[in-house]
């Protein structure tokens, strides 16, 4: 169903249930994934899916269609994963200037949820090492198959800091590949 | 140990220390020889140096703005790669993003069984609890209304209790005050301004009011002593 469709029938109160649920169906999956891939585990996912959702709920009313719906969804998703990823820091007094996600590797490595190939293991150990926002523009680029214009409403970053940003992430994984070889 | 005492130790002390003021009072603090002659001259150094400084941190103009275009050249001619292409998304290639496409394709992260077909429950559920958290919330903590015609009422109630407060302690010092002043007469004066100024029915009225606190003796007076009385104020 059209994402215009979905927003109108939320507008009118009767049929707001409905469009919600029809929202869940069309875009639940993804940003379950896409946070996942960020906090890799998955009752983290779990609660902040959830909490993503009740914002959406609260704020659908709100959404301009000046945007993509899709990519409200995301920045939403992103920010609430920001924010989380920042706290989890803090409770294991991590300094918020280490940019990378290297704490959430042992979460990887014990997670029942992960059932990847060697190749799979390797390259979320890798995007681990990655600073947050080549990460989040690694991860949109890669599995998301986003496209730079869509990163960029995403991220409120201009679309070439972001290809120079994929670059530089792919370099690095790159690295990391022949260096655990 | 007298204050000439004082100052004699305070010589002998400092006997034979340079710069030390003769009066222990003056500050006993000293700086180097020509310290104050040099510090404008030291001060206006430092200022030209920190404005030569912010002089210098700064960018051509529209550095920024281009700066990621050359930063694009630059990894192009590099990597021999196409990065600027408004279709480089078509274009695009890493030879080594296209072989870890054929061994990785999904993340490697999986969900429990049936996770998303109960996922929106889940969602909904949340929902319906946030909103009962939010009401409740609200009738323990009510949300204060745009119209604030009642705020005078506060006020008014409030200045009740500062006046009445006020008066309540006006009152108790100047009771307190009556008290001090009594207490600080001495008891003859008292006694005396009471022998002055009394008259007869007074120390039966005492003695009635504060029986067994004040213990009057009953004067003893001879009959002739009564009658000579009797004879000279009549």
């Amino acid at each position: 169903m059209e994402d215009s469709i979905i927003i109108e029938k939320f507008s009118n109160e009767r049929t707001r249930n409905e469009a919600f649920n029809l929202l869940l169906k069309k875009y639940q999956q993804r940003i379950y994934w896409h946070v996942r891939r960020l906090v890799v585990d998955h009752d983290d996912a779990d609660d902040l899916v959830q909490d993503i959702f009740v914002k959406v709920w609260k704020n659908l009313e709100n959404f301009r269609a000046d945007a993509q719906l899709y990519t409200w969804l995301y920045r939403i998703a992103t920010n609430e994963c920001i924010t989380f990823l920042n706290k989890k820091k803090q409770y294991q007094s991590i300094s918020l200037d280490d940019d990378s996600a290297s704490y959430l590797s042992d979460t990887l490595t014990t997670s029942s949820y992960f059932n990847g190939n060697q190749a799979q293991l390797k390259l979320q150990q890798a995007l681990l090492t990655l600073p947050e926002k080549q990460r989040l523009v690694f991860n949109m680029k890669y599995f998301d198959d986003l496209k730079y214009d869509e990163i960029s409403e995403i991220l409120g970053t201009s679309v070439g800091a972001l290809k120079a940003s994929y670059h530089l992430a792919v370099k690095k994984i790159e690295q990391f590949f022949s260096d655990n070889d | 140990m007298s204050t000439m005492d004082n100052e004699r130790n305070y010589q002998d002390d400092l006997a034979g220390i340079q710069g030390v003021p003769p009066n222990p009072k003056d500050t006993p603090f000293i700086v180097p020889t020509d310290y104050f002659d040099r510090l404008e001259a030291n001060i206006m150094q430092r200022v030209s140096i920190i404005s030569d400084m912010e002089k210098s941190f700064t960018v051509p103009k529209g550095y920024f703005e281009s700066l990621s275009d050359h930063i694009i050249a630059k990894i192009e001619k590099e990597d021999n790669l196409t990065l600027a292409n408004s279709t480089f998304e078509d274009t695009e290639y890493h030879p080594f993003i296209e072989k870890l496409r054929e061994k990785v394709t999904t993340s490697g992260f999986v969900t429990p069984q049936n996770y998303f077909d109960q996922l929106d429950k889940k969602i909904n559920q949340a929902i319906v609890s946030t909103a009962k958290n939010e009401k409740t919330r609200e009738i323990a903590f009510p949300i204060r209304r745009k119209n604030r015609n009642l705020t005078w009422i506060g006020y008014a109630a409030a200045a009740c209790i500062a006046i009445g407060l006020g008066v309540y302690g006006f009152f108790q010092y100047q009771s307190n005050n009556f008290e001090r002043t009594l207490k600080s007469i001495p008891d003859n004066e008292i006694v005396n301004y009471l022998e002055y100024y009394s008259e007869p029915g007074d120390a039966a009225f005492l003695e009635a009011q504060f029986d067994g606190v004040i213990q009057m003796d009953k004067p003893k007076f001879s009959e002739e002593d009564i009658e000579a009385y009797l004879d000279y104020s009549i």
